[in-house]
Order: C-alpha cells, then structure tokens, then sequence
C-alpha cells in the first residue's frame, strides 16, 4: 500500500480521478463527447510538453527553454499564409526544426559545456522569445486550416488529441526499456556512477534536451489547433502549468526520479481543474491565484510522497538495483 | 608547508584579481561604445544619451541587487515582476492622493512579507525556489489584478515624480540615487555581516552551518530584501513613468536575471560582486540604446539578449572571462 502511494504515478490518478467525479458533480452536461473532446483538446499541448519535460528533469536537469519553444512554433505555423495543406507542411516542418535546433543548443551547452541547465535554458528561452517577436511582432495572425480545426477535431468517433494523447503514453512505456530509457535514470541518478559503468553521459543528456526540443514544438503546434491564432509573448502560463503538471506526477527536481506517465496524468488534473474552474464561475481574474497556488501545492504534495517512499528502503526498482550494481 | 602556502595565495589571487578584471573590462567596454556610438547616429554618444541611459539603469540596478543576492545564496527570485506590478498599483492607488509615511511603509511590507514567504517556502517547506517563486508571481499578479479589475486606479503621487524626473545641481537625481545604490549595494554585499553570511551559505550551506549561521534566516533575508528592491523599483518607476500598469513589471523579470549572470556572478551562488551587476546593467542599456538607434526592433534587441547570457555563462564556465580580466589587471604576466 504504502509502496503505491509512494509512487507519483499512483497519486497522480488519486487526484485525476477524484477531481473529476468534483468536476461531474459541478456541471451536468460534462459527459457529453463535446466536452470530454474538449478536455482533451485542452490536455494535449501540455500532455506533450510535459512528457518532454520529465526526461530532462529525470537526467537531472531543467528546461526553462520549453516556454520559447512552444512560443517560436506558434508564431512560425500563424505566419503561414499560404492556407494550403502544403504551406502547413512546411509550417509544421520549420516549428519542428525550430524545436530540434533549441534542443541541440541546449544539450550542446549542458552536456559539453557543462553550463547549468537553468542558466543554458534561461538564454535560449530568452532567445526564442526574442525570435518570435522578430517573426510576428504583435498578436494576430490565423494558423492554417490544416492545423486548426484539424487537430482539435475527430478522426471517426475518436478526437485526435486522444490519439496524440495515447502515442505519448505508448511511446513512453516503450522508451523506458530500451538501454537510452534505462540510461536516462543511471546519469540522473548518480552521473559519475554512471560513466564509471561505461554510460557516455553527455551524449546521453545531449539526445534527451533534443528529443525534448523536438517535444516542445509538437505541443507547440497542438496548442497553435487550440487558439488559432499567434501570440508572440503567451507562453508564461502555459510553461507553469507544465511545471505544475509534472511536478503533480511525482518526478523528482534533481534528477534520477519521475514518470511520464505521472506527468501525463498531473497535465490531465490540470486540464480539469481548469473547466472545473469555469463550470463553477470563478472569475478569470482570479485564475492566476488558483494556477499559482496548484503549483506549489503540486509539488508539497510530491515531495510527501516522495518522503513516503523513502521510509522504505526496500522501495528500490529493479531498475535502479541493477544499475547501481547493489545486490538485492 | 611554505609550498602549500604560497600555492594557495597563488590560486586565490587570480580569481579575486579575474574578477575585478573582469568588471574593469564591463566597465570599459561599456565607457568605449557610448562615444563610438556616434558612428552609429550622430544623436548618441551625447551627454543627454549618456545621462537616459543611467537614468533607466538606475531602477534595473536596484532589481538586480536584490535578485543578487538571492542568487548569492544559490536561488532565484521570479517573482519580482509580480511585485514591481503590485506595488506599483498600490502606490499610485493609496499614495497617490495623500502621501503618508506610514502607506509608504505598509506597501513595503507587503513587499517583504511576500518575499519573506518565498523564502519559507523554499527552506521550511523546501520547495525548489524557482517553483515557489513562479507560482508566488503567478498569485501575486493574480492579486493586482483582482484587485485593479484591469484598470488602475488612483495618480502618480508628486514627491515620486519630483525625484525620478528632478535635478540636483544639474545631474538628474536618478543618477545620484544609481551612485548611492551601487555603493551602498556594495558595501551591503561585501562588508556587512549579512552579506558575508550569504557569501558563505551560497558557497557551501553544511559548512556555513556549521560554523553556526542560520542558514534558513538568511535565506529568507534574501528572498525578503529581494522582494523590498522589487518594491522599490515599483515605486520608482511610478515616479519615472508617471502611472502604474499591471505588466509594468514585465520588463524587469528576465533583465533582473540577465544582470547578475553577465555581471560575472556565479548562477550556482556564493560568487560574485555587486559591482559586476551594476557594469552588466549599464553595459546592457547601452547596447540596448545603441540597437534601438539601429532601428533594429525589440526582437532583435531580446534576442542578443539571451545570446549574452549564453556568452558569458559558456565563457564563465570556460574561464575564458577570468583569462581575460588577468590580462588586463596583470599584462604581460598571463
């Protein structure tokens, strides 16, 4: 019992699932397909971010950098103007690119430069930031048809946000046993460990800041599907409620610890705080307060479990034992 | 024994003398494009240029003393846009018509017991700062707006407006308050007891306990002077811009931060001079002024911005930096 409380995964379903019977309660038409495709579409783009974020902060980093890309995406697919399916091709081509090259700045500077990963990323955040001033100084613009209402629609009976949703969560499960999944935990949790077992840690951490790079600008684009249009500085609050999203999901700041699939589930207690926020009339106004205070309660509420798990000392994964080389 | 000595004075002089170094190079650079500005247009490099440019500094000067020292000890402080916002609101909104000593008092207190919180939450309940701070930015901006419903109400109060845009003996008052900041800032960070103690549990928290400092009140100190600089530089600016809007702080936010790291100071914490902050600030305004005169737009303008940053943490972390600054205070001998 007390092993799967410890578990942030675990806890993270706890809350999804008791907010959302709140959330049942508060409003009648919630179980509508137009609602629960609605809540999906609202949980994609941070869904994505945040299975990005999780690795780099399992190997033991940060990336302040997710905001500038998610920001640079937006403004590259609301500039194209050609409103055929072929110019939201190479719109979603270049936001992709765009994350790629972030990404490999970033992993370059904190992998072999062994800058700190939040200064690294506090310069290239900054940087995007810059870019997508220069690309669309002011907010405005529309995104190809292509991507919205494309994206937030339904492929049959099923929304495509559940589909982008459900490649996150296989895509994971399947990364996490392969030897770059395993590595991922070893350079997190003990880099030096790590090397002396033979680990190439700086290329290991490089991939992770690119494959997140590249993370950050898928979610970018599904969040371009959402609102349509660009906003060259309105990635803040998105940013947070990734932080807050992962950090519900039980991964450990510093390395070593965290799942995507908590994150996964943490970005969902989000997407339905939110509605919940709305179907019980709180006032935008006050949005930021509620927003603000979920993060630093997110990440009490982590580290408690955290503090529940390490009263165990057996609660080590078969995983981590085989990496360390302890004996059982 | 002697060789141990002598290595080891060997190896602490450098690095003082690097740093020092380093700040002259700011200093120098910075002295050596405001004239060579003129190349650029013919309207800068002009005294009134010179004098707009310490004049902006000297509300970025104050913010980054404060996000200083709470970097000093190894945090950071996001918060700070959110409380220039609010007391920016809360000056123009209760000491706007009648200014009172005892307003003026209560609107800082609001400041530090804002700051005061981010610092509880980062060691009582040990939340990662720049997770306490985010979110803290978020419900402190939340509050301005809430409480402003989008407009702001009240005016700009004189005695503000009077500082921020008067003269003493013909030098605008901002550049007088810029020289008694970065003087008193110094001297605060360097020489006093509590900036000697955010030197030692920046540089290494067992040890400063150890040798008995409470590392967790001087944390907390950080955040709450961090949160007063804010406060004040709401205040200031009230006074330069003549009114208070609730993005107001906005600008302030990453600048703050891009200050102390290409000022020298170490991101890490328990390195770094108040001076190197105060060259960074007047180094990036002039840069800034001198993009603006190119007609280059504020996009261009954030994104050399964050090319700095990148520069100088990658050169920092090279030593390239201190390399340079040995160069410099010791020629000939490197």
């Amino acid at each position: 019992m007390r092993r799967a409380l410890s578990s942030g995964t675990t806890l993270a379903a706890i809350i999804l699932v008791a907010m959302y019977i709140v959330y049942m309660y508060s409003s009648i038409d919630v179980l509508t397909t137009e609602n629960a495709t609605d809540l999906l579409n609202n949980a994609a783009p941070l869904v994505i971010s945040a299975t990005g974020l999780t690795l780099v902060i399992v190997v033991g980093g940060f990336d302040l950098s997710l905001g500038g890309v998610v920001t640079l995406a937006n403004v590259i697919l609301a500039t194209q103007t050609g409103g055929t399916t072929g110019s939201a091709a190479v719109g979603v081509l270049l936001a992709l690119l765009a994350g790629v090259v972030v990404g490999a700045l970033n992993g370059f500077l904190v992998a072999y430069l062994n800058v700190q990963s939040i200064a690294a990323t506090l310069g290239t955040f900054i940087m995007c930031s810059g870019l997508a001033l220069v690309i669309m100084p002011s907010p405005g613009g529309s995104v190809p048809e292509f991507i919205s209402p494309g994206l937030i629609s339904s492929v049959g009976p099923v929304p495509v946000s559940l589909l982008v949703i459900l490649a996150c969560v296989v895509a994971y499960l399947a990364f996490r046993r392969t030897r770059m999944g395993i590595h991922i935990f070893a350079v997190g949790l003990d880099e030096s460990a790590a090397i002396q077992s033979g680990i190439k840690a700086a290329a290991v951490k490089f991939r992770v800041y690119l494959a997140a790079g590249l993370l950050y600008a898928v979610a970018g684009v599904m969040l371009s599907a959402l609102t349509a249009s660009g906003d060259p500085n309105g990635s803040a609050v998105f940013m947070v409620l990734v932080f807050a999203a992962v950090a519900i999901g039980g991964a450990k700041f510093g390395g070593g610890r965290g799942s995507a699939i908590g994150s996964i589930l943490g970005a969902g207690v989000l997407a339905v705080l939110q509605k919940m926020l709305f179907a019980v009339g709180v006032s935008t106004f006050y949005t930021g307060i509620f927003q603000g205070a979920i993060l630093i309660v997110a990440v009490l509420i982590g580290m408690i479990s955290l503090r529940l798990g390490e009263t165990r000392p057996r609660a080590v994964t078969t995983d981590q034992r085989a990496l360390t080389g302890r004996p059982a | 024994m002697t060789a141990i000595s002598a290595h080891s004075v060997r190896r602490s002089l450098p690095a003082l003398s690097g740093q020092t170094g380093y700040i002259l190079l700011l200093f120098g650079v910075t002295a050596l494009l405001m004239p060579l500005s003129r190349f650029v247009s013919p309207s800068l490099g002009s005294w009134s240029t010179v004098s707009a440019i310490l004049v902006i500094s000297s509300m970025l000067v104050l913010v980054g003393f404060g996000q200083g020292l709470v970097i000093l000890v190894g945090e950071l402080d996001l918060s700070i846009a959110s409380v220039i916002a609010l007391t920016g609101v809360l000056t123009t909104a209760w000491l706007g018509e009648s200014p009172s000593l005892v307003t003026f008092l209560e609107i800082l207190a609001i400041a530090v017991l804002i700051g005061v919180l981010n610092g509880i939450g980062v060691t009582v309940l040990k939340v990662p700062s720049f997770i306490m701070t985010l979110g803290s930015q978020l419900i402190v901006a939340g509050i301005a707006l809430g409480y402003t419903k989008g407009t702001v109400p009240g005016t700009t109060p004189r005695f503000l407006g009077d500082l921020m845009l008067g003269k003493v003996l013909g030098v605008p008052t901002p550049i007088l308050l810029l020289i008694g900041i970065a003087v008193v800032g110094f001297v605060i960070q360097r020489y006093t007891v509590f900036g000697r103690r955010l030197y030692a549990v920046g540089g290494n928290r067992a040890t400063a306990a150890i040798a008995g400092v409470h590392v967790n009140r001087m944390i907390v100190g950080a955040f709450a002077v961090s949160s007063l600089c804010a406060a004040l530089t709401g205040m200031l600016l009230v006074g330069y811009g003549g009114g208070a809007t609730l993005g107001m702080g906005d600008g302030y936010f990453l600048p703050s931060i891009a200050v102390v790291v290409v000022g020298g100071s170490s991101i890490l914490g328990g390195r770094g001079n108040y001076l190197g902050t105060v060259a960074a600030t007047i180094f990036l305004q002039t840069i800034s002024t001198l993009i603006q005169a190119l007609g280059i737009s504020q996009g261009w303008q954030t994104f050399i911005y964050g090319c700095l940053i990148i520069a100088v943490v990658g050169l920092l972390k090279r030593d390239l930096a201190t390399k340079a600054g040995r160069l410099l205070t010791r020629p000939g001998k490197s």
